[in-house]
């Protein structure tokens, strides 16, 4: 029976107590079958809501109507309205009008150094990809850089200086900082201090060591709000001073066994696109000689839910002190010798698990180069991180999964003696301002007023420098304080380098001129250095001439922009060795964070009672520290867990809640000593007990117009002495609401008969091994699924499903395609199959499909009517009870192209069509708004423009650049979906076609030169190069989706089943693979894989001893 | 009671009930018309460009290759529209003084582009290519008209969707040897020029240069060779 209270935990119990097998359920309200969940279920079209907000008047319905029907016929008239054509005045020597062109280069979107291929239309960016021949992006990115193109084109990034809010210009702003520099020479530089971020530029390093040299009493800070300080801490505590300028690079690939202390590597952490795919490396599935599946085993244990935590095969949430309990338990259990510190609570792990998980790290190797790796999130404590270091080296996983690169950027002169940490840094500087010490002040990039910790006031002490000046893309809360605004130029738009973890070198390259009176930081600090005439383009080149070493500059400098890397960069990892007095420093470390070491007691005891919780704080997954919080693919893209869109929020556990009375979208007040903090409450499952979340980056007030007033500013309730933990803070209830626009109910697969369904499949690998060819779990109960062959009367190749010889298929009432492959022409039949075990979850594809097909953002009002436009949405499902939820197990769900569409035979105008490669197709001209078509698909995939979302181009011209030329832009009362990016297709399918045609055309000439036929451009659009008849050559493209082509983990496999010896072809006729809702008999084009977890055994056994 | 109606108002109310389908039936049909129309599809309509450019001379008294301007034509989605330096390739030294090409002169001094009015523009959620068209023998003068005797440009076409469905459901109907894309002439018009009879020579020497259907083999050859296909998916124009 439906209940009206959401989470109520007896009724899920009691629900759950019903289940035979596994339940799989999207939300807590799900879970407990509440009275609204089901209201949203029945309705057809939740998204009406509102839609006629006053009754109409039969009358007035009638007048609508017949004024709808004479516009209908009207709206085919419009004329076309005059066109001119602008050509070159100089034809460019490398565009084809028409063709786009990439070009390499690199950026540090979120303060992880990625390899870029940027897509540019006639001199115009318009899609970012990741650099295949990059080490740590390999031709993936993040979501992100995904949507830095939106950055770039964002029409509220700064344009002009300004002086005191006061609109100046550039060129004013040049003479006012000469005549400082004069100034500032005659004192050596004294006073002279500038703020900056993380430096990742060697250039950069270059120009502000010679700054340091021109005024020796400059001093440099640099901060940064989420990077600030703790790991480089833990290395210095483990291994030494000097390893303080190193920097910790897994070997994922090489681990077989991993536990995450805390550590979200798979997401959040330094280098997520770099370890998710290392991770999935050893999760792939591998068959051994034997024949048997093998992959790596993940635990977790994590003070917040994490996507790490998602994908691990045991996972347990925990408070910090528990967390580091467990550690020094865990330490004990390898031998390392330390000293446990008196005071911490119990872990609370059960001790089975703790020596499984040891003795699983610590077990023999098959080969030298294999290992177990301990990774600690940087954000705990040094004193936990240099604890997993020791482990690390105990199980010998230094070296072999864990190596240490040099840094030597993290060691600059100017930075010497203003605190080896940020957060000291920022003190310092604060100190020196507020004591009258800085006269002049540069700061570069960051937003510290708004993200400053609590305790440094750097907003008042800004006040007393008389030069300060902020150079930034927007003018922000930093740059209003500040007496000079520089308009900061977006990395598409200058010349600079960028240094990755491993010591990776790539020049930055521009993709067009300034949009507006920008400066690139290296043309400030060229100006600080008497060098104003030089560009950022002489500046890189000039520093690159002298170290390149090689007498032919020209040469090297275009070899190295066109592959995107500097050739011989990458650094050679160092040894380390556990510092000799490691356990006398870790206990030092742990006495003088005496004051934290209490809070972290006291907060132990009062787990018990009902006193305080501890705050967790973390950067969004959307918008990071705040620095993107103007972006509205990032604003609304459903955060992974939570799937909340354009807010934060504190997320709870569905107990607390219970125990407060608080439900989804309460405002609570948390305080800590002085300190508050309103903040709406979301229910989270899996957030560990007495633990609260918040998130970065939200509550801006000068964003924009899109992140302004977003959300809710955590910055003020965040110190310098607790940057990522809170303890003993106390929640009230404010009795209010606040809306929270999440999408977690939004195009629900009815789930009434979920367990029929089996939505998601899951099976762990021993399971698999058992039935290495037909894995039960994969085709549960229905005989349907196991008998049909996915092809249809024809041969069924390698396949699992017919082995004992083919059942027919399901007959249908659909009408009867052919896709058969002839021989003189090639058929393409497009399929993608869906490696759920591979996806992370990380929503990268869902922002990379939104840059690609100009899709639009409908704010957050219209969020909440459930009419977001993503043509990709990740579901995510939960197993188990609320409190210790598995999972979630996240499903990327775009259009799933089914060869029985049941949209298309709904169409009452054939908008939606059925193409011979098998396409659905959606032809918006032809739309009239029925949403017939939306009604009737099973997946819900298909979304309505109900306004003009993407609005008139022509009032913000800006934004037309941003567009994908090969894309139509939607306008109101029109459907669109997944169309397996038919605009690449489309282009590799005559790219290959006009390839086949030249190269029969000079067939009879001159054999040899046929392979050559294609142009460069083919590569670029993936076609196939290598082929030798104009059949293969048509028959041989490959094409990627955009969702594909940024997945870090490469979950997505998508091309042509009518090649048998396609990645796809071969996915499909994997084990594990099977149909969403196959039993519909729609015969999805879009497959998935299903899931695998690899439990420990001896874990496993006792689950089930609990359950009998 | 008196009656309301005079008797003459059931001839007037038949009439008018049938005229009124008549009348409605007539409307739609002048709309279609209409829509026909080169009134309202600008076919056949000069449209004014800032420089009187002539294809006529240009093409037929010059003789310049469509592909000298059009220079993306064969590769591309976009044919490609010249730029200035291509003009001024020749008219630095022919017509130098002409006030007629002070434009083009201007534009080339002072880095400043022509805007020429576009004459062939498909919707902007029609996807055309001009690549795969050469590449599959259809000529320009198929979709562009005898741009060799139009002293200014005007669409010949209407370009509605009719029009390209026609084509695309028979592209046969269409197709030209390679050899003479870039020809004016259609096929017809070309057969028995000394020409093309050499062409068949070498190419399709079992063709009868004079048998009265060698239009329709040769195409039915082509087709084979150039491997068209009926493309009428949506998404091969739309997407």
């Amino acid at each position: 029976m439906p209940r009206k209270d959401a989470h109520e935990l007896a009724a899920m119990r009691k629900r759950l107590g019903g289940q035979r097998g596994k339940q799989w359920w999207r939300s807590l309200e799900e879970l407990a079958g509440s009275e609204a969940f089901q209201a949203y279920l029945s309705r057809q079209f939740p998204q009406q809501h509102n839609l006629l907000s006053q009754g109409t008047s039969r009358r007035q319905f009638l007048q609508l109507m017949g004024a709808s029907l004479a516009l209908a016929g009207l709206s085919g008239c419009s004329e076309e309205p005059a066109d001119a054509i602008v050509p070159y005045v100089q034809t460019p020597e490398e565009i084809v009008p028409g063709k786009p062109l990439y070009y390499a280069t690199a950026a540090a979107v979120a303060g992880n150094v990625l390899g870029l291929l940027v897509e540019s239309h006639e001199g115009r960016p318009t899609k970012i990809e990741g650099n295949p021949d990059h080490p740590a992006s390999r031709g993936a990115s993040d979501a992100f850089t995904q949507a830095a193109i939106l950055g770039l084109y964002d029409p509220d990034r700064s344009q002009t200086a300004y002086r005191r809010n006061q609109i100046a210009t550039s060129r004013n702003f040049a003479e006012n900082l000469a005549a400082e520099r004069d100034s500032l020479l005659q004192n050596q530089g004294a006073g002279l201090r500038i703020l900056i971020e993380p430096v990742l530029s060697p250039t950069l390093a270059d120009q502000l060591n010679r700054l340091a040299e021109a005024f020796p009493e400059m001093r440099l800070h640099v901060w940064d709000p989420v990077r600030c300080g703790q790991r480089e801490a833990a290395l210095e505590l483990a291994f030494g001073e000097e390893a303080a300028t190193l920097a910790p690079v897994y070997r994922l690939d090489m681990a077989d066994v991993v536990l995450s202390l805390d550590a979200d590597f798979l997401a959040s952490g330094w280098y997520p696109v770099r370890y998710a795919d290392d991770f999935m490396h050893g999760r792939r599935l591998p068959a051994d000689r034997a024949g048997r599946w093998t992959m790596n085993r993940l635990y977790a244990v994590q003070t917040t839910p994490s996507l790490t935590g998602a994908k691990a095969d045991h996972c347990l949430s925990r408070h910090l002190a528990q967390l580091e309990a467990f550690a020094f338990d865990l330490a004990e259990q390898l031998g390392v010798q330390v000293q446990r510190p008196p005071g911490l609570p119990p872990s609370e792990v059960p001790q089975r698990w703790l020596q499984a998980v040891a003795e699983d790290l610590r077990r023999e190797r098959l080969s030298d180069d294999q290992a177990a790796l301990i990774v600690a999130g940087e954000h705990l404590p040094p004193r936990i991180q240099a604890l997993a270091a020791a482990m690390n080296q105990q199980l010998g996983a230094i070296g072999t999964t864990v190596t240490y690169y040099p840094q030597p950027l993290r060691n600059l002169k100017a930075a010497q003696g203003t605190g080896n940490n940020p957060v000291q840094s920022l003190r310092s500087l604060v100190e020196a301002m507020e004591a009258g010490d800085v006269q002049t002040l540069l700061i570069i990039g960051g937003n510290p007023v708004y993200d400053a910790p609590a305790d440094i006031d750097f907003a008042g002490a800004l006040v007393q420098v008389p030069f300060s000046c902020h150079l930034s893309l927007y003018r922000d809360e930093t740059s209003r304080r500040c007496l000079w605004h520089v308009p900061r130029n977006h990395f598409l738009e200058g010349w600079s380098d960028l240094v990755a973890e491993d010591g990776t070198a790539s020049i930055v390259q521009p993709l067009l001129e300034p949009l507006y009176e920008g400066w690139t930081v290296h043309q400030l600090l060229a100006h600080l250095l008497g060098e104003a005439d030089r560009t950022d383009y002489e500046i890189v080149r000039a520093y690159w001439r002298q170290r390149s070493g090689t007498d032919d500059f020209e040469r090297w400098w275009y070899e190295t922009l066109h592959r995107g890397t500097v050739e011989g960069s990458t650094g050679e990892p160092q040894s380390v060795t556990l510092r000799s007095d490691f356990a006398t420093a870790l206990s030092e470390a742990q006495n003088n964070s005496t004051a934290q070491a209490e809070s972290t007691a006291g907060q132990a005891n009062n787990t018990s009672g009902s006193g305080a919780y501890d705050v967790v704080i973390r950067p969004d997954p959307c918008v990071w520290d705040g620095r993107f919080a103007n972006n509205a693919w990032l604003q609304e893209l459903p955060k992974p867990l939570t799937k909340l869109t354009w807010d934060n929020a504190a997320l709870l556990s569905p107990q607390d809640a219970e125990a407060a009375g608080l439900t989804t979208g309460d405002l609570v007040e948390l305080s800590a000593g002085s300190r508050t903090l309103q903040v709406p409450v979301l229910l989270l499952p899996g957030q560990p007990p007495r633990t609260i979340t918040v998130t970065l980056g939200y509550g801006r007030r000068n964003a924009g117009r899109v992140g302004s007033r977003q959300g809710f500013d955590v910055y003020p309730f965040r110190t310098s002495d607790a940057l990522w933990f809170v303890h003993g803070v106390q929640l009230r209830k404010l009795g209010t609401k606040y809306p929270l626009a999440t999408t977690v109910h939004h195009h629900l697969i009815d789930p009434k008969e979920l367990e029929e369904r089996h939505i998601i499949r899951e099976g762990t690998l021993s399971e698999l091994n058992a039935q290495p060819r037909h894995p039960h779990f994969v085709h549960p109960g229905h005989a349907v699924w196991q008998a049909r062959p996915w092809k249809r009367g024809e041969a069924n190749g390698n396949g699992h499903h017919g082995e004992d010889g083919h059942a027919p298929p399901v007959p249908t009432a659909y009408p009867e395609w052919d896709y058969s492959d002839d021989l003189e022409q090639h058929r393409y039949k497009w399929a993608m199959v869906i490696d759920q075990n591979a996806c992370t979850g990380c929503n990268a594809c869902v922002v990379a499909c939104q840059a690609e097909n100009n899709i639009p953002v409908v704010g957050k009002e219209e969020v909440i009517r459930g009419r977001e436009m993503h043509w990709l949405r990740i579901d995510a499902y939960y197993a188990g009870d609320a409190a210790n939820p598995i999972g979630p197990s996240f499903q990327p769900l775009p259009c799933m192209h089914c060869e029985n569409a049941p949209c298309e035979v709904v169409c009452p105008v054939a908008a939606t069509t059925h193409s011979k490669e098998g396409l659905n197709e959606m032809t918006y001209n032809r739309c009239v708004g029925t949403r017939y078509c939306s009604n009737n698909c099973p997946y819900k995939v298909r979304r309505f423009n109900y306004f003009n979302y993407t609005g008139d181009l022509r009032e913000l011209p800006v934004l037309q650049l941003l567009q994908n030329p090969d894309v139509t832009i939607r306008t109101t009362g029109v459907m669109e979906k997944c169309t397996y990016c038919v605009q690449r297709l489309n282009a590799a399918r005559i790219e290959a076609k006009m390839a086949a045609l030249d190269g029969g055309q000079h067939a009879g000439q001159a054999s040899g030169q046929r392979g050559d036929s294609s142009p460069d451009n083919a590569a670029q659009n993936g076609a196939n190069q290598n082929s030798t008849t104009p059949h293969q050559a048509a028959h041989g493209i490959s094409v990627q989706t955009a969702c594909q082509q940024v997945c870090p983990t490469r979950a997505i496999t998508f091309g042509d089943l009518n090649t048998p010896s396609s990645p796809v072809s071969e996915a499909r006729n994997h084990p594990l693979n099977y149909e969403l809702l196959g039993e519909l008999n729609t015969r999805p084009r879009t497959t998935y894989w299903a899931i695998v977890r690899n439990p420990n055994p001896s874990l496993i056994d006792e689950a089930n001893e609990e359950a009998t | 009671m008196a009656q309301v109606f005079h008797p003459v108002m059931n001839t007037i109310s038949r009439v008018s009930i049938f005229g009124a389908v008549f009348f409605i039936v007539a409307i739609v049909l002048l709309l279609m018309v209409y829509v026909r129309s080169p009134y309202s599809t600008r076919a056949q309509v000069v449209i004014d460009q800032p420089i009187p450019f002539s294809h006529q001379h240009h093409v037929a008294d010059c003789g310049i290759d469509c592909r000298y301007c059009h220079t993306s034509v064969e590769k591309s989605a976009f044919a490609g529209i010249p730029a200035t330096d291509v003009c001024m390739n020749c008219h630095s030294f022919l017509f130098n003084d002409q006030p007629m090409l002070e434009l083009v002169r201007t534009s080339y001094r002072d880095d400043v582009p022509l805007r020429w009015n576009r004459v062939h523009d498909v919707p902007d959620f029609a996807y055309f290519h001009h690549g795969i068209h050469i590449g599959k023998g259809i000529g320009c003068s198929s979709c562009h008209g005898r741009v060799d005797q139009m002293p200014l440009t005007w669409r010949e076409y209407s370009l509605h969707m009719e029009w390209c469905l026609e084509c695309h459901r028979h592209p046969a109907k269409h197709v030209r040897p390679k050899e003479f894309v870039f020809r004016m002439e259609s096929l017809e018009e070309l057969v028995g020029t000394e020409e093309f009879n050499a062409y068949l020579q070498q190419n399709h020497p079992q063709l009868d240069p004079e048998s009265p259907d060698l239009v329709f083999k040769l195409r039915e050859i082509l087709a084979k060779e150039y491997k068209l296909e009926s493309e009428t998916n949506c998404s091969v124009c739309h997407r």
